[in-house]
């Protein structure tokens, strides 16, 4: 059955009304204007304990016009279907436009871009609004059962999440971009509670799992049910172990915490308009100021992180951002230095360059921020096993609990759901509630290790915040394990 | 049709024509309407300016016992109908949720609570670029980021089973945050009118603690005594709200709550109440099942009395429905979102005249819960630490990493002080400032 919200009938209506939103903002004087249409379809299945906690469909659809009028940037949205309402909006955006000026700067002047006709989706195996909801739905109640065997989880959680996003992009440039993209993904896991102490292990990420663009077969491939019961036992056997020690050791990261670690201390960091205080107010600034691009040692000789939003399957992937700039692969850190930052049409010109294709909206009521596409690390050599029995004295933390770093984006502190001492090469005794810290560019130059191609996967994050109006986007990190020398770690 | 929640018989008209289509042995219908501006400057300019109108339906409906639930913002008459259809199919392929006891019943007559300043309803992006203005000309020239932001939205719950509630409020809220050099000064207000907002008033004081912040220095990591300003306190109470008296956290385990309530876990002095009805913290009278709420005191006298619910975790934990569900069907369980707690006496500088050695926090950065069923959180100081010595302020601090327990820290409280206000840029709750005799910080940033 296709369980698709209503059939989409009025997306040729829809184009029509983006099409008399821009004319109208031109003709009353925008110098420049964007219209976006932006469909998004959401499909969300909680199940806990065997039972369906929410299973949530949603549908939003609406129209925002972005203007640059006198140098100033105004940007208006409907979610009205009507003729009288997209003029309307777009001349609120002339007149939010004109506003601006009141307070203004210099005025904005964004770099070329090539505007043409293009569409792109990405690939999908099994579309998820045709997937049956009742084999979803036994998958989630199958594995939360399995995971209620263990006698300490008091609770068992299984989610998955679909999106499809159905954008169509007009320019007073001659831009005309239409693009679908359907994204992916679920997890489950298992909370063990006694007397008053509570223990989590999740699979195969925490936060409701992992993500990425693609059908229904992403979650096929994660074998939920098989791995239910073991996260069940570790959860459990978390009760009893010891504190993890406060030390300053060899850390190993696994693939998930390491690419939170990308996330948070690099792909943040690196957004240009952070590094030129934009959001100073927000989410703050960046220890980058535009004269370290370039020449700024961010880490060890070993690091290299590349920004790839044509990486398959990834959750940052796309064909055009939300100016209508091509996707791009942008190589950010090369051999430990900073090459490049993430820039938009705006901001690109302030480095002599044109937009590496980064600016997107969470949807059609928010303008296009400077986003993270797929920002990880390439590639290094050897397995986890490898860097284990190669390690003679350290600790091994697997899967994000929490994360926390400053307003520059320098100290942070990151905690995992569990960890493992590491004696003369093996992996020892379990340890729990493990957290380590440390400052960016001093912690990325004690990286010594990433593995290698085998191990490594690109890790969606479905809720990275910024903005104001807040935004939530989708990023993408390639990552596999790492090792890092003298880190602090220890337990809260 | 009228798709906007424009008054209360607009709403309750659409909503009842919903309820007459659908087949479902229940259903409920949430219209949600809200048109917003937001203007945001950087380095004293604006450089983000938009506004937008939507809104969005939310219907949950039961059929044989199955629930499911669907939002759209696609409210023509044909979507409408498919809407309802569709949330059908999808409870008929969902499993039954023994777990759910039905939508609430009516507790009264119908809620109305329309509440709008018109200074916030009819603020034009001229007036917000004004208020920017104001505030950065009063910033004796260093540069300035922030927000002005103008709101007004509506909430009506309509079920089958008769609750029927409207209410519609007005939000303005001003953030500033002043750099002078290497020292950087925050203010936040938020309120239903705009024009209780002076934002050259709020310039001037960010200007001003940002040049006392001038010149950081080292403080070594340790517990120190902690004077924390309201955005700061505000903060503790929200993350309060989410994870420690948000009674599907109890029920589970996951809150401290679920192995202390009914004990001293804070100061004699410490009273936490969740209150929508009360027009100091812009709430509404009900929550998104359409239940009324009503003042719920959670730590009365230092002892945790209570937690928020919802009409399903309620019946699972057998207590009585608090109000203080979120749009359902929800994972993340009830919160209490109008949070106040009681301020004390003194002023913020006779909390500081009281530290010997200490430090003064203006707010937290990305705060993060590092172990819920503990009440502890980690998070970064920011725009504005300072170094108290014989109960004055000696000298600007670089920002530090904290690690606290909530808990803790309400146990320890040395002062309350008198002015309580509302707080808050994501979620707000009206705070004092406090005095904790303990506050433990275990890192420091470069700045």
């Amino acid at each position: 059955m296709d369980h698709r919200l209503g059939e989409s009938a009025g997306e040729a209506v829809w184009r029509a009304l983006g099409e008399r939103a821009l004319d109208a903002a031109v003709g009353m004087g925008a110098e420049y204007a964007d219209v976006r249409v932006v469909r998004t379809e959401t499909l969300s299945l909680s199940v806990k304990n065997g039972r369906p906690e929410a299973v949530v469909a949603d549908d939003d659809q609406g129209l925002g016009v972005r203007v640059l009028a006198g140098g100033a940037w105004g940007f208006a949205a409907t979610s009205r279907p009507e003729p009288e309402a997209v003029v309307r909006t777009a001349r609120q955006a002339v007149e939010i436009a004109q506003a601006s000026r009141i307070v203004g700067g210099p005025p904005v002047r964004l770099t070329p871009a090539e505007a043409g006709a293009a569409r792109w989706r990405n690939p999908v195996e099994r579309d998820p609004w045709t997937v049956p909801l009742e084999e979803m739905l036994a998958l989630l109640v199958a594995a939360t059962e399995s995971m209620m065997r263990v006698p300490a989880v008091r609770v068992a959680e299984g989610s998955m999440d679909f999106w499809r996003t159905t954008k169509s992009f007009r320019s007073s440039e001659g831009a005309a971009i239409e693009q679908v993209i359907t994204e992916s993904g679920g997890g489950i896991g298992a909370v063990a509670v006694r007397d008053g102490e509570v223990q989590r292990r999740s699979y195969p990420a925490s936060f409701r799992g992992n993500f990425g663009t693609g059908g229904y077969e992403l979650v096929d491939r994660m074998d939920l049910a098989g791995h239910a019961l073991p996260i069940a036992e570790e959860a459990a056997a978390l009760l009893d172990a010891p504190l993890c020690p406060d030390a300053e050791t060899t850390l190993i990261l696994d693939g998930d915490q390491t690419a939170l670690q990308i996330h948070e201390s690099i792909g943040h960091a690196i957004e240009f308009d952070r590094i030129l205080g934009m959001e100073a107010a927000y989410a703050g600034t960046s220890f980058i100021t535009p004269a370290a691009i370039g020449a700024l040692r961010y880490g060890s000789e070993v690091m290299f992180i590349d920004a790839d939003a044509t990486l398959p399957g990834a959750l940052g992937t796309f064909g055009f951002d939300d100016e209508g700039v091509p996707a791009q692969r942008v190589p950010i850190v090369e051999a430990g230095i900073l090459r490049n930052v993430l820039t938009n049409r705006e901001t690109a010109g302030v480095l002599g360059q044109r937009s590496n294709g980064t600016a997107r909206a969470s949807g059609w009521n928010r303008i296009p921020l400077i986003r993270m596409t797929n920002v990880g690390l390439l590639p290094g050599r050897g397995t986890l096993d490898e860097i284990i029995a190669e390690t003679a004295d350290g600790i091994f933390m697997s899967a994000n609990k929490s994360w926390s770093i400053d307003d520059k984006r320098l100290n942070f502190q990151f905690g995992c759901e569990v960890a493992w001492e590491i004696k003369r090469g093996r992996r020892t005794r379990m340890l729990k509630q493990p957290v380590y810290s440390g400052i960016t560019p001093q912690f990325w130059a004690e990286l010594d290790w990433v593995a290698g191609p085998g191990e490594f996967a690109s890790r969606g994050t479905p809720n990275c915040g910024k903005g104001q109006p807040s935004q939530m986007m989708h990023t993408g990190h390639p990552a596999g394990p790492t090792r890092f020398r003298r880190v602090r770690v220890g337990s809260r | 049709m009228n798709r906007e929640a424009g008054g209360p018989d607009a709403a309750f008209g659409l909503l009842e024509e919903i309820l007459d289509r659908s087949p479902a042995a229940e259903t409920e219908a949430v219209l949600i309407s809200r048109r917003a501006g937001v203007t945001r400057f950087a380095d004293s300019r604006i450089h983000q300016n938009v506004a937008e109108e939507d809104a969005e339906l939310l219907l949950r409906v039961v059929v044989d016992g199955r629930v499911a639930g669907l939002r759209t913002n696609r409210l023509g008459g044909a979507d409408l109908d498919a809407a309802v259809r569709r949330a059908v199919e999808i409870a008929r392929q969902t499993p039954p949720d023994p777990d759910f006891p039905g939508l609430p019943e009516p507790a009264g007559g119908a809620i109305t609570a329309d509440r709008v300043a018109a200074a916030t309803a009819e603020a034009t992006p001229q007036r917000r670029a004004e208020e920017v203005r104001r505030l950065v000309d009063a910033c004796a020239g260093f540069p300035a980021a922030g927000v002005v932001e103008t709101g007004i939205w509506a909430v009506a719950v309509a079920n089958s089973r008769g609750v029927r509630a409207y209410g519609r409020r007005s939000r303005a809220a001003l953030v500033a945050v002043v750099q002078a050099e290497d020292g950087s000064g925050y203010i936040q207000a938020v309120d239903a009118d705009l024009d209780r907002l002076d934002a050259a008033a709020l310039g001037r004081r960010a200007a001003e603690k940002a040049q006392a912040a001038r010149r950081p220095t080292d403080l070594e990591p340790g517990t120190y005594p902690a004077v924390l300003e309201a955005p700061a306190v505000a903060l503790l109470l929200t993350y309060l709200a989410m994870t420690t008296f948000n009674g599907r956290a109890v029920l589970e385990g996951r809150s401290a709550l679920a192995t202390r309530l009914g004990q001293q876990v804070a100061d004699p002095r410490v009273q936490i109440w969740d209150d929508g009805n009360d027009p100091r913290t812009i709430g509404l009278p009900f929550d998104f099942e359409g239940v009324p709420k009503r003042r719920l005191d959670l730590i009365r006298n230092g002892v945790a009395v209570a937690a928020a619910y919802d009409s399903r975790t309620a019946h699972k934990a057998g207590v009585a429905n608090t109000g203080h569900a979120l749009p359902q069907p929800n994972a993340f369980g009830p919160v209490p979102a109008n949070l106040l707690m009681a301020p004390g006496e003194g002023t913020l500088e006779s909390l500081i005249a009281q530290v010997d050695r200490g430090v003064l926090i203006t707010r937290f950065h990305y705060v993060r819960v590092v172990h819920a069923a503990r009440t502890v959180i980690t998070g970064m100081t920011r725009d504005g630490t300072f170094l108290i010595e014989g109960g004055r302020i000696s000298r600007s601090l670089r920002n530090l990493r904290f690690n606290v327990s909530m808990l803790d820290v309400l146990a320890g409280i040395g002062a309350i002080g008198a002015e309580a206000r509302l707080v808050g840029e994501d979620m707000a709750a009206v705070a004092p400032p406090l005095l904790a005799r303990e506050f433990t910080f275990t890192g420091r940033t470069l700045f």
